[in-house]
């Protein structure tokens, strides 16, 4: 599961508040599940009688009320069906099970402070990569977690980079162009200190140990942020790996920002640099990321994502890419999201017609 | 551009936040799961605003070629818009007007059949947007809302061997859908509508700067 940093809104500005992972995606808390079973989710389905405090209780695996305490399992799928080119020659359909995925969390003394993650299932390969002979079954994530006290925690395996804001739109350039896309977790060492306003995290990476060792990006990445109150919370990023290929650096300013209940506005302007380490040859490329979401109801988010990028800073191309969505949060562990993406690309002395594409998606996480 | 607009936000993130944090108790809303349905106080009134945003469509001015009969250009304009406006706010909904002024630089390709290709630059165009719009406010901050957009554009394309470039009509209107985040003084914008007989959908994302 990915993480959700527009709950900013709801007054949530620490991942670390419903995710084991100190930066959000993967499995939720007690706490977390607690909270996307009330405070998140619509309770259309749910009588008037039923009390928040026994939604909250009663959501843990498969709405069960109490599980081992040693044991937090989960599932978690995304199915998503996406339209291209709408209303052209070229328009086509696509159904694509993004994510299905088994989860354990397994906690040293029923604590939060000690546990393992494991996460395996179903990640299909991108068009690009089918020839590399990649698993569509395998794991993602799996790592050791250890917070010897409330400011600091360790955390070494298979994980996402820290860098920027992490949301769950891959497509996104500040994802793409930035190489920290959803098959992008590196094995490596992540480090956690959080105290009073400043949330400082480091990672030091070695690379997917499953891919071939000339591929795997070793480096490190760099992410501050400072909570300058409950509604706003600004950051910078920095990354540098390096393959037998290339090298890629990345840096970044964000800024989340809270508006009322369940209204943000999430910025990240970065640049990434690619150096072909072969000929030196390097491009640079900037990129805006912005997602405004608006709440109109319990459950309901109205949402507008603007992507931009420049692909390389000495050519003038640009793209754009925006538009509306809605998200909706049925229920706990069901999430019904609806996305319309208009493409404009600025290209000297040429133009070409807008692109429309969109993406119906739901979420099931149990 | 868009990139520097960004900026501009990401410092007035800044600064508003910065500049007297209110005290905004989450806590208090957490604690209320009828939220959604307890009555906001809104007071009337009418506030002024300024403005500037950028934004960008494609349209389809004509080439009136010597030779030949008149075929349709693809045009692609982008640019900033400046001025000002005036929200009239009642309950829990309202109505806005604004008209700013566009400094736009627009590119022609090809041709719309693809016969000619033209690669012109640079194109200086000089108009007025005006967006009319009725929103609903589902928090105090926030608004959602529909407008009609008018649009009123002058385009100097030059001359050309071929013949000469006209828009067959310098103004147009269309319809648009409009949300807005309002932090202190300040509020993000977020346009995006069809105007007639373009070539495509535009967008205009704009900051506003209320003077109360």
């Amino acid at each position: 599961m990915y993480a959700y940093p527009n709950f900013i809104g709801y007054g949530y500005s620490k991942c670390l508040t419903c995710h084991y992972n100190p930066y959000g995606n993967g499995p939720l808390t007690d706490y977390g599940r607690g909270l996307s079973a009330t405070t998140i989710s619509d309770r259309i389905l749910h009588s008037s009688e039923k009390s928040e405090e026994q939604l909250a209780e009663n959501s843990g695996f498969l709405y069960m009320k109490e599980f081992k305490s040693w044991v937090r399992p989960s599932v978690d799928y995304r199915g998503l069906s996406l339209d291209r080119n709408i209303n052209t020659d070229d328009q086509e359909n696509q159904f694509i099970n993004m994510q299905g995925d088994l989860n354990l969390v397994l906690r040293y003394k029923g604590e939060n402070n000690l546990f393992t993650s494991i996460t395996y299932g179903y990640a299909p390969v991108p068009e690009s990569l089918e020839d590399q002979g990649i698993e569509e079954y395998r794991t993602r994530e799996h790592y050791i977690g250890w917070r010897p006290n409330d400011d600091l925690g360790l955390y070494v395996g298979l994980m996402d980079k820290v860098y920027g804001i992490r949301i769950a739109d891959h497509i996104a350039f500040s994802r793409t162009i930035t190489a920290l896309t959803q098959n992008d977790q590196t094995h490596g060492l992540m480090g956690h200190y959080i105290k009073e306003d400043h949330e400082l995290g480091a990672h030091l990476f070695i690379g997917n140990l499953v891919q071939d060792e000339e591929l795997r990006q070793k480096g490190i990445s760099i992410k501050y942020e400072n909570e300058v109150s409950y509604t706003f919370k600004p950051g910078l990023s920095f990354l540098k790996s390096q393959n037998d290929y290339f090298v890629q650096e990345n840096m970044s300013v964000h800024s989340k920002l809270a508006f009322s209940k369940g209204s943000s506005l999430l910025i990240e302007v970065g640049q990434a640099k690619k150096t072909n380490d072969l000929n030196k040859t390097a491009v640079t490329s900037s990129y805006l990321m912005m997602q405004n979401h608006m709440y109109l109801r319990r459950g309901l988010l109205f949402f507008v994502n603007t992507d931009y990028l420049k692909p390389n800073n000495e050519i003038e191309v640009e793209v754009v890419r925006l538009g509306p969505g809605l998200q909706y949060f049925l229920s706990q562990g069901i999430e019904l999201r609806l996305d319309l993406f208009n493409t404009k690309t600025y290209t000297p002395g040429s133009v070409t017609k807008d692109a429309w594409d969109s993406a119906m998606q739901v979420h099931l996480w149990f | 551009m868009v990139l520097r607009l960004a900026v501009i936000i990401l410092t007035l993130s800044v600064s508003s936040s910065y500049a007297e944090e209110e005290e905004f108790s989450f806590d208090e809303l957490e604690t209320s799961p009828t939220d959604e349905n307890s009555q906001i106080e809104f007071s009337p009134k009418n506030t002024y605003f300024l403005k500037m945003s950028y934004l960008s469509w494609n349209t389809l001015p004509k080439l009136n070629r010597k030779s030949d009969s008149d075929i349709e250009l693809y045009s692609q304009e982008k640019g900033l818009c400046v001025g000002g406006g005036i929200e009239m706010l009642k309950d829990n909904w309202g109505s806005s007007f604004s008209l700013c002024y566009a400094m736009l630089t627009g590119t022609i390709g090809e041709s719309k059949d693809k016969v000619i290709t033209l690669n012109q630059n640079n194109i200086r165009i000089d108009g007025l947007y005006s967006k009319n719009s009725v929103f609903w406010r589902p928090k105090p901050d926030t608004k959602i809302g529909l407008g009609v957009p008018l649009v009123y554009r002058e385009a100097d394309y030059g001359s050309l061997a071929l013949g000469t470039i006209e828009d067959e009509q310098k103004f147009s209107y269309g319809l648009e859908m409009n949300l807005e985040w309002t932090k202190k003084e300040y509020a993000f914008t977020f346009s995006m509508g069809q105007m007639n007989k373009y070539d495509s959908s535009f967008f205009e994302l704009g900051l506003h700067y209320f003077l109360d």
